[in-house]
């Protein structure tokens, strides 16, 4: 049974349509990403798991169905990091790290995870004080990753994380992100526009054209396919 | 100089009750980004409620101070789910709009069920002063003072040092990225409305207890010292409406004292007016107001 399975998922913002039917599906453990050019419906994709935009169609997860709300999905274990990252830039470094641990009673546990935080960026640890929105874009792209991990998701939707990011900060993330889903098993959906990137870290893919899935393989046999490449790899 | 001291402790016991108005405007502002020009007739109504408590049920002023604050916080967050709530698609033209509306209703409302003339709020407090050398200090505003610093500290306390207080801020903040870590942010809201009507009952009852009398129109000043009070030290700042009201208090107090040619009584709120565009111009985002540092 997948963890998450997408079935004929339509949505819209007002009027204007934005996905015509996505239909996908997820294994526990995975890391997938999605591809796709601006405007192929990558973003609303993640938006209409995590129930921030008004969708039709089945979303299950761990075989229920998923109500649409963003509190929903967060309780159900999905943690979205939105585009932009979501930081709440008023807060202090350590108040966003509790923020992620907010549906945790475990009082104990989030204060280890936060020591381990601490422990795993050094830097957040020292500026644990300091505003979150006074940090470089890759800092708070961390912090926010750092933040999702606090709630000890089963699934994280990653949405555009290499976005105005340096190539090296954009290694050290998606390190990070391979290490959790292996180590501690955390299922990956990622969106991107670096498709390079993308395929690199992920074992599936799922490329969107115009609000539809048009493509879907190993990551390393979409590799090799000749439309991906010329069009997204660009080689 | 014991004039001085008197004029300022008196003073405070007014700015106490700006303060606390000025601080339930902020945190209004800080979640729902609109000034609330309903919150005087809030705490208006709120007095009425204490007043029938005490004066057509038997209650006596304690139990009737504490039933009131807790029914105008429920009443707070009743009018954010039903009336705020649905507008919040609208924009907050239309929400500032909808505060008017409340402000004309819950004016009309008190004086359909209360009547317009004036009416008497039992005064819990001493009127007398205490005696500190030459000094006499009126025990009224030290107990406004004590209420209303009470009142900050709680809260304080709340917003800074609870699970809770953390959430509403960060709903405050940026309500999206909350939400996605499960935050239901329309409750938090609903609490912070909540939590700004209760103070404006606080600030109600002061003010109708120092006054003697009062009628339904007789916060529409004090909302009117409470804006530049907010205004004045940074509409976001909490601790900026608290001593900004305090500041505004003694500061109309010294002048109406020393200034007592120029600033008579009727002069109060144009000089309180005049105080606020000149800090705005010298300083736009208020004397503790800051500007959000932010790097994208």
């Amino acid at each position: 049974m997948p963890l998450l399975e997408l079935t004929d998922v339509h949505a819209r913002y007002g009027q204007v349509r934005a996905l015509h039917g996505v239909t996908l599906t997820i294994d526990e453990g995975e890391i997938v990403a999605l591809l796709g050019a601006n405007g192929a419906g990558k973003t609303t994709t993640l938006r209409a798991i995590s129930g921030v935009v008004a969708r039709d169609g089945g979303v299950a997860f761990d075989g229920k169905p998923l109500p649409r709300s963003p509190e929903a999905a967060a309780r159900a274990g999905i943690t979205h990091v939105p585009e932009g990252r979501g930081i709440l830039a008023e807060l202090t470094v350590r108040e966003n790290l509790m923020m992620g641990a907010y549906l945790r009673r475990d009082r104990k546990a989030v204060a280890d995870d936060l020591e381990r935080a601490y422990q795993e960026l050094p830097w957040l640890g020292q500026r644990r004080n300091q505003q979150a929105g006074t940090l470089s874009g890759g800092e708070q792209q961390m912090l926010a990753l750092e933040r999702a991990l606090m709630a000890r998701p089963r699934m994280l939707l990653l949405d555009e994380p290499s976005l105005g990011l340096a190539p090296l900060i954009v290694q050290e993330f998606f390190r990070l992100v391979t290490r959790l889903n292996r180590e501690q098993g955390v299922t990956v959906l990622v969106v991107e526009q670096n498709a390079n990137v993308a395929l690199d870290v992920s074992n599936r893919a799922y490329l969107l054209e115009v609000g539809r899935v048009a493509l879907e393989g190993q990551s390393a046999e979409l590799r090799e396919h000749e439309g991906v490449r010329r069009s997204y790899l660009g080689y | 100089m014991t004039q001085f001291v008197q004029q300022v402790v008196a003073g405070l016991g007014d700015g106490a009750i700006y303060a606390s108005l000025a601080l339930a405007l902020v945190l209004i502002y800080r979640a729902t980004h609109v000034i609330n020009f309903a919150q005087g007739e809030m705490g208006m109504f709120s007095t009425y409620i204490a007043y029938a408590l005490i004066v057509h049920h038997g209650w006596s002023f304690w139990p009737a101070f504490v039933f009131t604050i807790f029914v105008s916080f429920v009443g707070g967050a009743a009018i954010q789910q039903t009336v705020i709530r649905p507008l919040a698609r609208a924009g907050e033209l239309t929400i500032v709009m909808a505060t008017i509306a409340l402000l004309v209703l819950l004016n009309g409302l008190a004086s359909w069920i209360w009547l317009p003339d004036e009416k008497i709020l039992p005064n819990p407090f001493p009127t007398g002063t205490w005696s500190i050398g030459d000094v006499q200090i009126p025990q009224q505003s030290v107990y406004n003072l004590v209420i209303v610093l009470a009142c900050v500290v709680l809260l304080w306390l709340l917003f800074n040092f609870t699970k809770l207080g953390l959430a509403l801020r960060a709903s405050a903040v940026n309500p999206v990225a909350s939400r996605l870590l499960g935050v239901r942010v329309t409750w938090m809201l609903a609490l912070g409305w909540g939590f700004a009507a209760a103070l404006s009952a606080v600030a109600g009852i002061l003010a109708a207890s120092a006054q003697f009398v009062f009628t339904p129109t007789f916060m529409q000043v004090t909302i009117i010292y409470a804006f530049a009070a907010a205004v004045v030290g940074g509409i976001e700042s909490p601790l900026g409406a608290v001593v900004g009201g305090l500041a505004l208090g003694v500061t109309i107090n010294l002048l109406g004292t020393y200034l007592d040619e120029f600033v008579t009584p009727d002069m109060r709120l144009p000089v309180a007016l005049a105080i606020l565009l000149v800090v705005l111009i010298l300083r736009p985002a208020g004397v503790l107001g800051r500007t959000v540092v932010r790097r994208v």
